[in-house]
Order: C-alpha cells, then structure tokens, then sequence
C-alpha cells in the first residue's frame, strides 16, 4: 500500500475509534460534562474528515482559512446567543 | 430580431454584461413598486388619524417597502453593476461560471416575485415589518408571510451562488499585471460585500425555513419560550447587521474610483482605506446584538456589543477621510458623478454618526422603537447608499449604453434629491418621541411627519426626473467615447459598450501600470508569466434555458407552498426536468471551459476555479447546518423540559449508523486513490461501496423513523421531537443527494466519459459535510 491509503485508512480507525470511545464513556456515566464531551470529540472528528476526506492537508493555507473563518464564526454566532440566554439555563448549570 | 428571437435572448443568455442589465433592469423594477408603496403610506402618514389605509394594509406597504428595498433592490442592483463592470474592471471576459450566474439571476427573480404576489394571497402580503419578528410572523400572520420565507430563502440560494462566482472570478481570472494592489476600489468593495453574505445568509435561511415549519407543520421553533423571540432576533440579526454594509460596501468602492477619478490623483491612503474596509468587513460580524438592546439579554453579553459596535465605527471615519483627503488635494472636475458622490459622502457622515449615538445602551433604550433609528438608517441607505449607486450608474452609464446623458439635468436631478431627502428624512431625527410602524397617530406630531411627506413627493420628483434622463439618453443621447470622463482602468480601454468578449486581446498591466493588448496567441512572448500546463484560451460564449426554466419551477413551488399542493407537486415535477436536463449538459460536457492559465491567481495560485468554487460554497453550506445546529442548542439550553433520555434514540443503532456512515468516506477516498493511479475497475467497485453505505445508512434512519413514529412521536410531541425530526431530516435529505451524485459519477465512468480528479475531489468535500455534521447531530440525539 502507498503512503495515501495508509493515511485513508488510520483516518478512518481513528474515527471509529473515538466513536466507539464516545459512546462507551457516556454509556457508562463516565462523562460529567456530556455536551462539553461530545462537542470535543466532534470537533477532532471533524478535523480528521476535513483534513484527509475532503483533501483539506492538499491544499494551500489560503484554501484552509475558507472553512476556519466559517468555524470560528460559527462559535461565535453559537457562543453569544447561548451565553445571552444563558441567565435561565438550567440545563447547562 | 424577432419578439421571440429577443425573448430567447435573454432567457437564455449566460453573459456577464447580459446578466448585469438583467439585474439592474428587474432591480429598478422592484425598486418602483416599493417606492410606490412608500409614497402611498407617507401619504397615509401627512395627516393625523387619517385612514386611507387600514392598519393592516400600512403594514403590509411598510413589510414589503423594506425587504424589497434592502434585499431585492438596492443589493440586486450592486450585484448588476457588479456583473457588468467587475470583470471588465479587472481583466476578465466573463464570470467564473456563467451558466451559475444566469441560475443566481432567475431565482433572485423568482424570489421577488413570490414576494410581491403575497399583496394577491388571502390575508395579504408579510405584514410584521421587515424584520419579520418572532413570534408575531408565526402566529398573526397569513399565507404572504409563507411566500416572504420562501421568498427569503429563495434569494439565499440565488446569494450563495452569486458570491461562489464573485468571490472566484476574483480571486482567479484577474489580468496578467493586475495585482491586488491594482484592483480598482469597486471591485474590492464587491468582494468586501460578497465575503459578508457568504456567511451572513445562512443563518437567515435558516430563520426563515423555522417560520415555514411553523407555519406550515406546527413546530414550535419561533412561537415557544424556548426559541421565540430571542432565536428569531439572533438568527435575523447576525444576518441583518452584515447585510447593511453588504449595502454600503459597493456603493463605497464606486464612490472611492469616481472621487479619485474626477479628482485627477490616486486615491489618499488608499492601503489605510482597504485595512480599514477589511476591518469593518470582519467587525460587521461582531456587533448583531446592538439589535438586541432592550432585549432581557445578558447585561455583560450587550455591553461586549456596545463596544465592538463603538469600534466598528472607527473605519468608516477613515473611509470617510480618506475620500475627503483624495477631494481636498485634487484638482477637481466638477462631472455629475462626483456631485453625487460628494452629496452621498454628506449623508452618510450625518448617518454614521447618529449610529454612534446607538451604540450607547443607554441611549439606544430611549432610541429603540422610535423614527430616530429610521432616520439614521434612511440617511445612509437612501442619503449614502442610493445616491451613491446613482453616482456610480452616471459614471458606468456611457460604458454600458454607450450613450452619454444631459449633465444638467442630472445636476437638477441631484437638487432635487438632496432637498428631498433633507425634508423627509430631518424631522424624523426630531420624532423622537414618535413610535415608528404606527399607521395613524395624533395631532401633535402632525407637521414633522407633513414636511417629510413633502419631502418624499420631491424624492419622488427627482427619481422621476432621473428616469427621463436616462430614457432620454437611450433615445436621443449623444454616442459615447470608450472614455468620456478621461478615466483609468481596464474598462475604459474597451470601446462603448464593450463588445461579447470584452476586449479584442488579451488586456495585461505592466509594471508601470499602463495597459496594453496581447493576443492570446502571442502571450507566451510578451513577457507574461505562463506556467507550465498554461493552457492556450478562447472565449465561447454559451447560450442555456435551463437557469430560467428551474427559476421557474422555483416559483411554481413557491406558490404551491403557499397555495395548492397540485401547484406545488407541478412545479417539483418541472425542478426535476430542469435539473436532469442541466446535468444532461455536464455529461455532454457543454460548459466545461480550461482556466487559461495566465492570470493572477495569487492567494489561490494552487487550486482550479471548480474547487475552489467549491469550498466557497461548501463553507457556506457548513454555516448553514452550523446554524441549524445552533438553534438546537440555543433552544436546548433554554430548555427547563429538556429531559435527556425523554425520547429514546437507540444509542447502539446510532453508533452502527455513524460507523457506516465514515466507511462510505473511506470507500470514497480509496476509490479515489486507485482512479488516481490509472485503475479503472477498482475505483468503480469503491464507489459502489459509498453508494450502498449511503442506502444502508438511510434504511437504518427510516427504521428508526418508522419505530419512534409508531410509539407516537410526530411534529407535534414538543420542540425535542421536532428538532430531532428536523435536523435529521435534512440531513437524510443531503445524503441522498449524495448517493445520487455518487451514483451519477459511477455511471459517468463505466461510461468512459471523462471524470476529472478535480470532480471527484469535490464529492468527497460533499460527504465529507454530511460526515462533519453528523459528529455533532449523533451525540446532540443519541447521548445526551
Ligand atoms: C454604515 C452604514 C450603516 C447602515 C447601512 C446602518 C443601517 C442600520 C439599520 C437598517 C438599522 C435599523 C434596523 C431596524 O431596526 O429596522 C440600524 C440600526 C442601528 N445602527 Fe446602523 N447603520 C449603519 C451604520 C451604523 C454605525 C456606524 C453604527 C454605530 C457605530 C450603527 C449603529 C446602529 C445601532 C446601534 C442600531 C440599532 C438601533 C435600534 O434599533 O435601536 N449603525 N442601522
Ligand atoms: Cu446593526
């Protein structure tokens, strides 16, 4: 096998993987913070696909700051409305 | 030329210049039936109590003035100018995909209209003010409300599209020599404005798609405690604050090019200036919550706004600056198109800084509400925007009529406007105490609102005028020169108006910036850089009906939504046509054209234009599902009755599902891989592995659907339910466009049509956001 498939498939075991360690832990009531938990580990998945599924590691660094803009705006799309609400949440405590 | 022959024209053109007029055309268009609307409730507002409208019809004129105003005038017009003169501003012979571009057009056309026919639907048009707030645009409102959503997500398609092709063509197709720091100030404000709608849409997109399932499936996004008001207002607002410099920014650039122009110089500062526009471009994302004020918002979360939106002004006053800077050192040439930039500077001075005043929280309590904020708002998008584009259409005139005007008349025409806009707009600052969207009031603020609605007769005068003077030209106006006003600039090297393919030749900046014409066949030794792989390049010009037929299938749909199942299904049925006869177009490879390989692409030197396109689009696409996602965590953290568990979502089904789902990914990436390296057979079987994973991960999802539907869970069991039906739902509905795409290309290649990396590159961006949203969507429902 070439260097390509290599990287193909250790991807795809680290994904499973984080899945399989996701579910295992707050099965399990291991996890204290679940959404803070689950968030991580969607965002390490997230990267692995970017960065080898959609040929993001190809590309010039001009290409990367497309979708890190569109994240970090979306944090703080998502950060402001819920810490402006935040005052009745009793569900994040 | 036939009627039919210039109906065919026009329908299915995929030029630039084309699409430009087609947009100005159907702007102005908009334009008039708004401005129609506004002078009948300015007449509703110069007496007291008066009733020539109902409340309810003031309210329908004043929803329908605004959006159309905002959204499907004065943005569409910039788009139009944009289309027409950026690429010839910058080099290039078309947009980066004209066939996209004609798409963008007819659904912008279709969305308008949906919205304007809501004035013919039972109950009336949209009646809740153009910020459509929730819950009243759920819960008192008629089928016109339905048709502004659909409407409203309509135009975000048709955005979304027209900003992939902007953001593109420049970055990729200016001309040899024509360096960023040779792009004309216009061009830059165009892609200021386009990199806030890129992301500033989605979540308006998906505000409008909650009012639709409100409305139509009783879900409970916009109307409960947990969503409401507040969901709305975010979502509206981190749309709408980017969406006022979306306005402003264009018109800016114009004004920046003709000041420089008529004032004989470069431009003052003008690194300082861009700096600055970038600055506000980036800010205009930060400060949506000075909206949200009053709001019973977090204290420390609005005084964080109150601050970024006191910075945000700073730019602008640098803008400002330098413009008066370049003016105060010039040798000025009096033309109409710098009167009207020097009245528009004026007005968005006074506009700018009353919006200082609004940053205060304090201030903004006893502001919110009132004609103030209108008249701040009106100076800048009538006083600064309005005029300003008016400047830029008598500056771009001659270049695209190639007729010149009568100067006089449009200097009369400026009085006018300038009087007018002065009369209706000063005593609205004044009506301070006065609340804005009541349709009668009594008589102590009787002669304010009586001189503005003076004031909007003599608007209404000038923009008549102005219409005389441009009819006038088309019919009688003198030919014009290439370069009537002495300019520079590659557009004013090309002959009035420019021929089909812009310019004959190959235009290319030298380093001492003049502009000279290489043809294409002597390129190579005329000192341009060609990199290796550089193709030779001719220009066809395309002709498709297929934009204009799924515009119109779009508009069916449209009005079945609102309307009739049966108009809906028809208009579907027609969608179908349109998109398989569109990709019946690809197959054949009809509009593939090679990149020619000579222009500055720099920062984007190592990627062709469709992957890029792509991951413009796909970025946006992410924002759209990034807000979704946000909604359910926005309402789920509000939620009292958010009981994890309350729903039973198998956890371990959940997980099989994930894994299915990442071994389509690397099926994809292997079959990849092996076509990459000449197989043929190989890569087919490896598709056909992410085709069957995706089948068998949406059986899986029906199954699960079936079983959660049969122990009684519908659209109606509560916002846990409805958000996991929605957001699931529409992400089955992506992975069957992805099967369908895989299996589109399986086809291709057994086939032995030719399948390019770069194709195959672009499905797996696409799985790869239905992967990417999944990791969030499988623990939000299954775990927690
Ligand atoms: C540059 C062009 C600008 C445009 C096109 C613009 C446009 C608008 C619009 C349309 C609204 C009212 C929305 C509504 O409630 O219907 C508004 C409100 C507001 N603007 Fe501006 N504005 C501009 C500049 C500024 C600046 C420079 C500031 C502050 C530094 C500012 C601060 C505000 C604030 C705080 C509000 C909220 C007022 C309220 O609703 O109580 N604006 N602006
Ligand atoms: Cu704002």
């Amino acid at each position: 096998m070439g260097r390509e498939p290599v990287l193909y498939v250790s991807g795809w075991t680290a994904l499973v993987v984080t899945a399989f360690l996701e579910v295992f832990l707050i099965m399990n009531g291991i996890v204290r913070n679940t959404l803070a938990f689950t968030i991580s580990i969607a965002m390490i998945q997230s990267t692995i696909i970017a960065y080898i599924y959609q040929h993001l590691k190809y590309e010039e660094s001009s290409v990367k700051m497309l979708p890190l803009t569109s994240f970090l705006m979306l944090l703080v799309l998502v950060s402001a409305a819920i810490t402006s609400v935040l005052a009745c949440t009793p569900y994040l405590g | 030329m036939g009627v039919l022959e210039w109906v065919k024209r026009w329908v299915t053109t995929t030029n630039h210049k084309d699409i430009g007029i087609l947009y100005m055309v159907t702007s102005i268009y908009f334009f008039l039936v708004a401005g129609v609307l506004a002078l009948v409730f300015r007449t509703q507002l110069a007496f007291p109590e008066e009733e020539i409208l109902t409340g309810s019809e003031f309210n329908q004129a004043v929803t329908i003035h605004g959006l159309l105003m905002l959204l499907w005038f004065m943005s569409p017009f910039e788009i139009g100018l944009a289309n027409y003169i950026m690429p010839l501003q910058i080099g290039a012979r078309d947009l980066a995909f004209p066939r996209l571009n004609a798409l963008s057009y007819w659904l912008y056309l279709a969305s308008g209209l949906l919205l304007v026919a809501g004035f013919f639907v039972p109950g009336g048009a949209a009646d809740m003010g153009w910020t459509l707030y929730a819950p009243q645009n759920v819960l008192l409102t008629g089928k016109g409300t339905v048709l502004a959503a659909v409407a409203i997500i309509l135009l975000t398609a048709s955005v979304t599209v027209g900003t992939v092709n902007m953001v593109v063509t420049i970055a990729r197709m200016r001309a040899p020599g024509m360096t960023w720091s040779r792009v004309p100030m216009f061009t830059w404000g165009v892609l200021f404005s386009v990199l806030m709608m890129w992301l500033a849409f989605p979540p308006l997109a998906v505000g409008a798609a909650a009012l639709l399932l409100d409305k139509l499936l009783g879900t409970a996004f916009l109307t409960s405690v947990e969503g409401g008001a507040l969901l709305w207002d975010h979502l509206f607002w981190f749309f709408g604050h980017p969406e006022v410099y979306v306005l402003l920014l264009p018109a800016l650039g114009a004004m920046a090019d003709i000041v420089s122009v008529f004032a004989r110089r470069q431009l003052y500062a003008r690194r300082f200036l861009l700096i600055a526009l970038f600055a506000a471009t980036a800010l205009s994302y930060l400060v949506w919550m000075h909206h949200m004020f009053i709001t019973g918002t977090s204290l420390n979360v609005r005084k964080i706004f109150s601050v970024t939106t006191a910075l945000i002004s700073i730019p602008f006053e640098m803008a400002t600056l330098a413009l008066i800077m370049t003016l105060y050192k010039g040798r000025i040439v009096y033309r109409a198109p710098l009167l009207y930039t020097i009245a528009a500077i004026f007005f968005f001075i006074l506009g700018g800084s009353t919006g200082v005043f609004q940053a205060a929280i304090i201030l903004d309590r006893a502001f919110r509400g009132t004609y103030w904020v209108v008249a701040h708002f009106r100076y800048i998008m009538v006083g600064a925007v309005t005029l300003g584009l008016l400047a830029a259409l008598y500056y771009w005139w001659p270049k695209i009529t190639g007729r010149l005007y009568n100067e006089r008349l449009a200097k009369i025409q400026l009085i006018l406007l300038f009087i007018g806009i002065n009369l209706l707009y000063l005593p609205q600052f004044l009506l301070i105490d006065m609340p804005r969207r009541y349709y009668t009031y009594p008589a102590e603020w009787k002669l304010l609102n009586q001189v503005s609605t003076l004031g909007s007769y003599i608007v209404g005068l000038g923009f008549l005028l102005g219409a005389y003077i441009l009819y006038k030209s088309l019919r009688h106006g003198e030919k014009a020169p290439p370069n009537p006003w002495n300019a520079w600039g590659i557009e004013w090297t090309t002959p009035s108006p420019p021929p089909r393919h812009n310019y004959e030749g190959q235009p290319v900046v030298r380093s001492d910036g003049r502009i000279e014409y290489v043809s294409e066949a002597s390129l190579a030794g005329s000192g341009v850089h060609i990199p290796d792989g550089g193709h030779s390049y001719t220009f066809h010009e395309h002709w498709s009906g297929n934009p204009a037929l799924i515009g119109l299938a779009l508009f069916i749909t449209g009005l079945g939504i609102a309307l009739s199942k049966a108009l809906m299904l028809a208009g579907l049925a027609l969608l179908i046509v349109a998109v398989a006869r569109w990709v019946r177009d690809d197959y054949y490879s009809k509009f593939h054209e090679e990149e020619p390989g000579y222009m500055e692409t720099w920062p984007f030197t190592g990627i062709d234009k469709n992957r890029l396109g792509m991951w413009v689009f796909v970025t946006s696409e992410m924002f759209l599902f990034g807000s979704l996602i946000s909604v359910a965590l926005f309402i789920m953290s509000r939620s009292l009755a958010w009981t994890p568990g309350y729903i039973h979502h198998d956890p371990y089904l959940g997980l099989l599902n994930t894994i299915i789902l990442f071994s389509g990914t690397l099926f994809y990436s292997l079959g990849y891989y092996t076509y990459k390296n000449g197989a043929r057979i190989k890569p087919l079987m490896l598709l056909m592995g992410t085709f069957f994973t995706g089948l068998l991960f949406l059986f899986i999802k029906s199954i699960e659907w079936t079983r959660l539907i049969a122990e009684g869970y519908t659209l109606s069991s509560g916002l846990q339910a409805q958000l996991y039906y929605v957001l699931t739902g529409v992400h089955a509905a992506h992975v069957l466009i992805g099967i369908i795409a895989t299996l589109y290309l399986i086809f291709k290649m057994a086939l032995d049509k030719n399948v390019s990396l770069t194709t195959l590159i672009m499905l797996g961006i696409y799985w790869g956001i239905v992967e990417i949203v999944w990791t969030i969507l499988f623990p939000l429902f299954y775990l927690i």
